[in-house]
């Protein structure tokens, strides 16, 4: 979104695992970064001590933010996470609306914030819901991702139960990854996700990422595969397909009317 | 032995020790993809770089042997590799790195790296062969810095 259409990006890492922080960020500028600016956990979490360093960034939370990449004015940032946003997990009391509060501080300044989270069903997860619009589903075409669906389903009809505006979140679509379009057995757990999907009312997206040996060396670089040398022509489109995709999804869904309004929060 | 090959090994070899220092050598082995034997025989030329200094009386001190019998140059240079590892970003990644590697040292919540990484020297000098050889190809090998300075970082993140 950033590198083709010039969009200003903010991507959330919202994962104890924090493995989008260190796609983008080398471990020393990490360390750096976390000692100096904090990350996520530090905006979210109430620590005993509040030391200068992290008073600061309660009261700027875009000082924890770290830039990507900056051209034309245009930027792509990322709000790092790191191993202690596992407290949050063990700790849930009164953390749901945190991240939305939070994001509301900094998401003027983006066209886009993505929050990456755990598929596994969480606090976090249902921060994320809260704080987000869309949701996306990045899928592999496989037995276990089948359940996962069946899963995440769940999960987004206990929030919208839970939730006082139900209409907030809504689903953009399935999209498959790790496609390598030689096996009957993937090609059948297609069908099947697909089929779960059209029975949930939920898209899957026509575009996909294709498996490629050269998102695996990519990862290992620390380079967007779109700026590597050494990835076939079709893998580096492949993502601007699914951005185009995406975008195209969002504007039909704001589009749709509503079913009927919720209650109101306050 | 009158082999003229044997004369002519010999020979580029000390000449080898008289062009390059230790730590040429030692930078040599950290080439990537370096087959380990090379690198192994690079330590070695390393060492010998090392003690020729000390026949031509560039050290300082009188006794190329510690109290305990090992030489000194053998403790000095693996201190050096873990200088410039990863592991001595603080004093609990060294920690780590002693105990992933099945070290047990002593460790005072007033040490410093320094200190820490001296006895960690020390004991991997004391092990056998091959298990020295392993963890100093560990130190030593410039394999995906990246893999390993963020598994570090999980490391001292969980203690």
């Amino acid at each position: 979104m950033h590198q083709n259409e010039g969009f200003n990006v903010l991507l959330v890492d919202l994962d104890p695992q924090f493995n989008a922080t260190q796609y983008v960020m080398d471990y020393q500028s990490f360390q750096d970064h976390r000692k100096n600016a904090g990350t996520i956990a530090d905006l979210l979490l109430d620590p005993p001590r509040l030391d200068l360093r992290l008073k600061k960034v309660r009261n700027n939370p875009s000082a924890a933010l770290h830039a990507i990449q900056s051209e034309n004015g245009k930027k792509f940032d990322l709000l790092p996470a790191d191993l202690s946003l596992a407290w949050i997990v063990k700790n849930p009391a009164q953390m749901d609306y945190r991240l939305e509060k939070l994001l509301d501080k900094i998401r003027p300044n983006y066209d886009y914030v993505f929050i990456d989270c755990a598929p596994t069903d969480s606090v976090l997860t249902t921060m994320a819901l809260t704080a987000s619009e869309y949701l996306v589903i990045p899928m592999r075409p496989d037995r276990f991702s089948i359940l996962g669906f069946a899963n995440l389903t769940e999960t987004i009809k206990t929030f919208r139960n839970n939730c006082p505006d139900p209409n907030e979140v809504k689903v953009i679509g399935v999209v498959f990854t790790q496609v390598t379009g030689n096996s009957d057995v993937e090609q059948q757990s297609m069908v099947e996700i697909e089929a779960a999907a059209k029975k949930e009312q939920i898209y899957v997206f026509e575009s996909s990422l294709k498996y490629s040996n050269s998102f695996i060396r990519s990862v290992r670089d620390q380079t967007p595969i779109f700026q590597t040398l050494y990835a076939h022509r079709k893998s580096k489109t492949a993502a601007g397909k699914i951005a185009d995709e995406l975008k195209a999804r969002i504007t039909a869904l704001s589009k749709a009317p509503k079913p009927g309004k919720g209650k109101n929060r306050e | 032995m009158n082999n003229p090959k044997v004369h002519a090994i010999l020979g580029d070899i000390h000449k080898m020790l008289a062009t390059y220092g230790t730590s040429d050598f030692l930078n040599a082995s950290h080439y990537p993809g370096m087959p380990k034997s090379i690198r192994l025989a690079l330590r070695a030329l390393s060492r010998e770089a090392d003690s020729t200094l000390n026949v031509i009386g560039l050290r300082k001190s009188s006794s190329s042997r510690d109290q305990r019998g090992f030489p000194r140059t053998e403790r000095r240079r693996i201190l050096e590799l873990l200088r410039r590892s990863p592991y001595f970003e603080n004093t609990r990644t060294l920690a780590a790195f002693a105990r992933d590697m099945g070290i047990k040292i002593n460790v005072n919540p007033k040490d410093g790296r320094e200190k820490i990484g001296n006895r960690i020297a020390g004991s991997i000098e004391k092990l056998p062969d091959n298990s020295r050889n392993r963890i100093l190809d560990s130190l030593a090998s410039p394999r995906d810095t990246q893999t390993q300075g963020w598994i570090d970082v999980i490391k001292s993140s969980a203690h």
